[in-house]
């Protein structure tokens, strides 16, 4: 499933990003690498979705939510 | 090393690591804030003596990583190779050291001295995680010390700390490991780098590991000096992908975090779990619905604190500085017996540009200290979360709407205002359409023509301009997204700060830097500019220089060569003085109003002083209520103020300032040709010209789009 899909409060790991090197370098350099873990800390349809990776609370667009696939947990 | 006078430490670390914090207790007052060549980002340097021994920092842009996909990595990692630190201080936020290890980690792989400071030591412990900072020291095979900005004792700590360790410069022995088809990569293109590596002083494992991550900086390197070729990477990389189901960046990266997370476990032990207060204001900052009140709160504050109060100190500033280089300028010219055309040109062109410039100061630094607050307290990007679906509708990140609301103010503080979005292709969109939010001077021009023509309905007219404008604005928006500037949007992914109080000292002194800067950046063109426009006004073909005679001057020729164009927007050939007020314009847009006044006045009118109703009557005589109207959608569209040109010139670049000054002229025309014909003057010619015009400027800039870079504008 896609990021955006998963609902707040629930945790998540990365599977594949699907995005160019500039894309995929934003979220390697704020520790969303395949294998990492999410959490949605906040998540509606009127904006962006902001997670926690690795203690840091990361805000990230619906737009790029879409182009990350994660297994949930 | 300690024999050297000077010792240069490199601050490096995430942002929010409370880098700055730390920086400004070892250095004090004592800093230099300016820019790196040619980017926008910021140079921070400061100075302290410890021990008879005196020590430069520079203090790096925050950033996550090393691999430059943006301006601040970039500044980063080229001032780290370039050598010019003898040490490079890292610095990491306890509470979050999994990710900021991250950066630790390829500091280390690029093998120059490195030390690491542990910051926030208090926080992480009232987050309920204990560090064991030897046995990080250990794995990492560098210098580790724990430090609290907060704690005084801790400032003399680190001082020792870094005496002791600049006169090691240690370099820490620790290789990263990768998988075997990596490792074997580098063995076999390594060898080849080594006499590369050696002339540009990097390390060469380093080097080799930055080709197989496609690096375009040594990639470049390595394939202009014939090293290896093209093909060869390519096909070598390619075969790699295929193993590892995976590109070997994102394996390098993957080993990486997989190093720092690994010794994270091992250093780090949460004792209790507590939720951090900033969740809690952000259930109702961030709230889907309470949020936008809160937005357009803070908003309002902004533009009360930005344009209000800095109203008020403009009039002292203006009156000031006219005293001193216009007036006092003027009369000490006089005195030593310069000629009155020499004087004139001193104190009432370039005296004039310096009054104006001074006159911009107080917005601007208003402006920049509401922006610092908002960044350094945090809620910056907390409006940027709540602006993003409703920005993203013109492909603009939510942080672009601060600039619009200061733009309503003042056009010049809210192109600077920019500055906070992060790449060009955003800051170009929003400076576009920053000057259709009507700022403060144009209202006065409103003002005065809806009370002369639309007595009853004033605050209609004025409130029916401002709609115009935004939605030409967004209209104008859409345009150059789809056709000037397409290309991927700016995705929003970024890091949600801690709340924190803003730091009093940090933020006066970046302030001060800021309008400093807009000073020598802005101000020479706009004092050129002013100067040009005395010599137009008081200079006539007929009898030669006479500033008081401003009917003859050139300025006029020019205003009644010029009328006819206006001819489309209800201006008569004998009503010059509009097209002149438009001139002038040029210089200030409340200066429209005074204009038309003195050259009412002169051709044996009464004057158009506002309170009269005698003189309203003027300028009923000149215009009909239609382009009376037309006149103002001019006046609210057409170029901006020399001085929000020149700051769109040097935040962008000339041709750019140039392009927008046009465009929005002739959108000028266009819009208010529109409404006169359509109202009144039913000219099918007319109203095809401006069709037409609109349908060549899409031509145009689609044209432009097409021969513009994309990637350029995105990094």
């Amino acid at each position: 499933m896609s990021l955006s899909e998963l609902e707040p409060g629930k945790c998540a790991i990365v599977e594949s990003i699907l995005g160019g090197k500039y894309l995929r370098q934003k979220l390697v350099n704020l520790g969303m690498i395949p294998g990492s873990e999410v959490r949605v800390i906040r998540a509606n349809k009127m904006g962006p979705m902001v997670l926690d990776v690795q203690g840091s609370q990361i805000m990230i667009g619906q737009g790029m939510a879409k182009r990350i696939n994660v297994k949930q947990k | 090393m300690s024999n050297k006078n000077n010792i240069t430490l490199a601050f490096t670390g995430n942002p929010n690591c409370g880098k700055s914090s730390l920086f400004n207790a070892l250095t004090g007052a004592k800093q230099q804030i300016g820019n790196w060549p040619g980017v926008t980002v910021e140079r921070v340097e400061g100075q302290y003596k410890y021990k008879e021994q005196n020590y430069n920092i520079v203090d790096l842009p925050g950033i996550y990583s090393l691999s430059p996909s943006s301006e601040d990595e970039k500044v980063s990692r080229d001032y780290v190779l370039s050598r010019k630190a003898d040490l490079v201080v890292n610095i990491l936020d306890s509470s979050n050291l999994a990710r900021n290890m991250y950066l630790t980690a390829q500091l280390i792989e690029m093998k120059v001295p490195v030390v690491v400071v542990l910051n926030m030591m208090d926080l992480a412990e009232s987050n309920g995680l204990q560090i064991d900072i030897e046995h990080l020291s250990a794995h990492l095979k560098c210098p580790v010390i724990g430090v609290s900005a907060t704690n005084q004792n801790d400032v003399p700590r680190l001082k020792d700390f870094l005496d002791v360790n600049t006169s090691q410069l240690p370099t820490s022995p620790t290789i990263l490991k990768y998988p075997n088809e990596i490792e074997n990569l580098v063995n076999k293109w390594m060898v080849s780098l080594e006499n590369k590596a050696r002339e540009l002083s990097i390390d060469s494992r380093w080097m080799t590991l930055r080709l197989i991550e496609e690096d375009q900086w040594i990639t470049s390197i390595v394939t202009d000096a014939e090293i290896l070729n093209k093909d060869e990477i390519t096909t070598e990389l390619k075969h790699i992908k295929q193993i590892l189901n995976e590109t070997a960046d994102m394996v390098i990266a993957d080993y990486v975090y997989g190093a720092v997370n690994g010794i994270n476990r091992e250093v780090v032990k949460r004792i209790k779990k507590v939720k951090p207060i900033s969740d809690i204001v952000d259930s109702v900052v961030m709230h889907p619905i309470l949020g936008v009140p809160i937005f357009f709160a803070v908003m309002m504050l902004v533009f009360f604190v930005t344009i209000e109060i800095g109203n008020y100190f403009v009039d002292w500033f203006d009156t000031l500085a006219g005293i001193v280089f216009v007036d006092g300028l003027g009369s000490l010219l006089t005195a030593v017996g310069a000629p009155e055309i020499v004087s004139f040109f001193i104190a009432d062109g370039i005296g004039a540009g310096i009054q104006m410039v001074i006159s911009f100061i107080p917005f601007v630094s208003f402006m920049f200290l509401m922006l610092s607050l908002l960044e350094d307290s945090g809620y910056m990007a907390r409006a940027a979360f709540v602006m993003d679906k409703f920005m993203g509708l013109l492909g603009l990140p939510g942080k672009a709407f601060v600039p619009m609301i200061v733009g309503f103010g003042c056009t010049v503080p809210a192109i600077l205002a920019t500055r906070t979005l992060d790449n060009k292709r955003d800051r170009m969109i929003t400076i576009f359409m920053v000057p259709m939010m009507s700022c403060g001077a144009r209202l006065p021009v409103y003002a005065l023509f809806a009370a002369a023509f639309f007595p009853t309905k004033t605050g209609l007219i004025v409130f029916s301009l401002y709609m115009v404008g935004i939605l030409v604005a967004v209209l104008s928006g859409f345009l150059v997204k789809v056709t000037m500037f397409r290309g991927e949007p700016s995705h929003l992914i970024m890091e949600l700060p801690r709340y924190h109080v803003p730091r009093a000292k940090h933020i006066l002194l970046h302030t001060w830097a800021r309008v400093l800067d807009f000073i020598r950046r802005a101000g020479q063109v706009i004092i050129i500019a002013v100067f040009i426009m005395s010599i137009f006004s008081s200079l006539s073909f007929g009898d030669g220089f006479n500033p008081d005679n401003v009917t003859e001057s050139i300025l006029a020729a020019a205003g009644r060569f010029a009328t006819p164009l206006f001819s489309s927007i209800g201006i008569s050939n004998d009503n010059w003085p509009a097209t002149v007020g438009l001139f002038t314009g040029f210089f200030a847009k409340e200066s429209v109003v005074g204009t038309l006044n003195a050259i009412y006045s002169q051709l044996g009118n009464i004057g158009i002083d506002s309170a009269s109703s005698a003189g309203l009557s003027v300028l009923k005589s000149y215009f009909s209520p239609a382009a009376a109207y037309a006149y103002l959608l001019f006046i609210l569209l057409y170029m901006p103020c020399v001085a929000a040109v020149s700051a769109a010139m040097k935040e962008i670049s000339v041709s750019f300032g140039l392009l927008q000054a046009l465009y929005l002229t002739v959108v000028a025309w266009i819009v208010s040709t529109l409404f006169y014909q359509l109202v009144e003057g039913h000219d099918p010619i007319y109203i095809g010209i401006a069709l037409g015009l609109a349908a060549l400027i899409i031509a145009i800039f689609t044209m432009i789009g097409k021969s513009l870079p994309k990637d350029e504008l995105t990094a």
